[in-house]
């Protein structure tokens, strides 16, 4: 590698930035495997695009919106696969993505883990963002491209519901 | 009176502004119900935060490693590369322009003369765009609806190039009827 | 609120002036034969584009063809062609963009040919052909 300050740059940003990118594709797509190969192709294109940025939170939302547009692009995938599959099968059938095995491996999945997977999409999106992304309303609604009275609805929902599904968890363990 | 859950949810969030705020710190002090509310809000935001599942340090090391082995990031081809760069959303928008273009000046054209004149037959623009896969540019365009849309089945030998100029042209005055 | 009246007329200025385009895109081998074939077919009107997209592994090809009311009894065709060609060893994709246009008449046969058509009889690459046809919206189902 090129040990100039562009390249300084990059290994600071990426230093700085990661922890906060893989908390949010992990805990959006329940897989440790996708979310690697996530972040790495989001920094490459920020390699490649040869972006600078006045300051790091600007970073921060280029790379975070890149993000969200592989998770998304990832979740249409997921979809169509399951619709191909129970085309194929007529009878409907949930597809484990490859991350859920994973994770299932370990001794015990958090309850509150397992009840972010649960939320639809929609929900799942703005409250990670939210608590791992460390963004206002203002900022979530621009990278999601809605509007903010969008976003506070769908974070007071996306509340409401793990309420109701970690009350859930905890009878059935 | 107990205020929305929806606005207990943005001043958990602090958006809200400084009166509501005020208005909220004091009857939270004195309402058991509304306290509840935030506790189980503060009760998420604690459970997500405890990360007792992702070893961050290790994650990261080895996608950096992976990025240090990416060709893509060894060569930096398309930064260095002489030939004219352009993005791809802006090669369709404005390739959507120069069609908007032509057909607006085509219909002036026609609205000033009694006989419209057909096009200058126009020489095919070339634009080469690097650092773009096909699959994005399907993404883009599933994303618009308005295409009678159909894949091409094809035997595997044989493929697609460049041939020459476009050409539009009666069926009478093609050789190959 | 439209009136009786008024939708019979709007009904029948759509009549007048719709037209249907019928749309045959071929791939060709060796510069004759097919190797595969759609056929499509479209109500518009005068000014209004219809898009045809067309894609395999290597290639996006999209045709907007619109049709322009001349006079009475001729059009105007106007095909926009954009290309979008990938080149798997350069890691690019090629884009290639025309207008053509051409005065044609209703019920007269005209082709496109998004990549141009090569000179020689037996061409390795594939061609691909539009076959296009305007006719006035009365005409309805009639195939080729």
């Amino acid at each position: 590698m090129r040990k100039d300050s562009e390249s300084v740059e990059f290994t600071r940003i990426y230093n700085t930035i990661f922890p906060t990118l893989i908390r949010i594709a992990y805990h959006m797509t329940g897989s440790m495997t996708i979310s690697e190969d996530i972040c790495q192709e989001a920094f490459i294109k920020l390699y490649q695009r040869n972006k600078s940025f006045p300051d790091k939170d600007q970073a921060k939302y280029w790379l975070i919106r890149v993000v969200k547009n592989l998770i998304f692009n990832y979740e249409k995938r997921k979809t169509r696969e399951r619709k191909a599959y129970q085309r194929v099968l007529q009878q409907p059938r949930r597809i484990e993505p490859s991350g859920e095995t994973e994770v299932l491996k370990k001794e015990k999945l958090s309850i509150i883990q397992n009840s972010l997977q649960k939320l639809p999409y929609k929900l799942r999106s703005v409250i990670i963002l939210k608590e791992y992304g460390r963004m206002n309303y203002r900022e979530i609604a621009k990278i999601l491209g809605i509007s903010e009275g969008n976003v506070k609805v769908r974070v007071h929902r996306a509340r409401e519901m793990l309420s109701v599904l970690i009350k859930e968890n905890d009878y059935v363990s | 009176m107990c205020p929305d859950d929806q606005i207990l949810s943005q001043y958990f969030d602090g958006e809200v502004d400084l009166s509501t705020k005020e208005m909220i710190e004091s009857h939270v002090d004195d309402c058991w119900r509304c306290r509840k509310r935030i506790e189980a809000f503060t009760n998420i935001r604690f459970k997500m935060l405890e990360e007792d599942e992702i070893d961050i340090d290790s994650e990261k090391e080895q996608v950096y490693r992976k990025i240090e082995n990416d060709y893509r990031f060894r060569q930096r081809k398309g930064f260095w590369d002489k030939k004219w760069l352009i993005p791809a959303p802006v090669v369709v928008v404005s390739s959507i322009v120069i069609c908007i273009l032509f057909s607006a000046l085509f219909v002036t054209l026609g609205m000033n003369q009694k006989n419209t004149i057909a096009l200058k037959q126009q020489r095919a623009l070339h634009i080469q765009m690097n650092e773009i896969q096909l699959d994005d540019l399907n993404q883009f365009f599933d994303s618009q609806d308005f295409m009678i849309e159909a894949k091409m089945e094809l035997p595997a030998q044989g493929d697609f190039s460049i041939m020459g100029e476009p050409q539009l042209l009666r069926a009478v005055d093609s050789k190959r009827r | 609120m439209c009136s009786g009246e008024d939708l019979q007329d709007l009904l029948e200025l759509v009549h007048e002036n719709a037209f249907r385009i019928n749309i045959s895109a071929s791939v060709k081998e060796h510069n004759s034969i097919s190797v595969w074939n759609m056929e499509v077919s479209r109500l518009t009107i005068s000014g209004k584009t219809v898009n045809v997209k067309l894609t395999s592994d290597t290639i996006i090809v999209i045709a907007h063809i619109t049709p322009y009311v001349e006079n009475d009894e001729s059009l105007i065709l106007i095909a926009q062609g954009q290309v979008y060609l990938s080149n798997p060893v350069e890691e690019s994709v090629q884009y290639v963009s025309t207008v053509k246009s051409l005065p044609v008449s209703l019920g007269e046969s005209v082709l496109f040919y998004p990549l141009g058509i090569s000179e020689e009889k037996n061409h390795e690459s594939f061609t691909i052909e539009l076959e296009i046809q305007v006719l006035p919206y009365s005409e309805t189902g009639e195939e080729r």
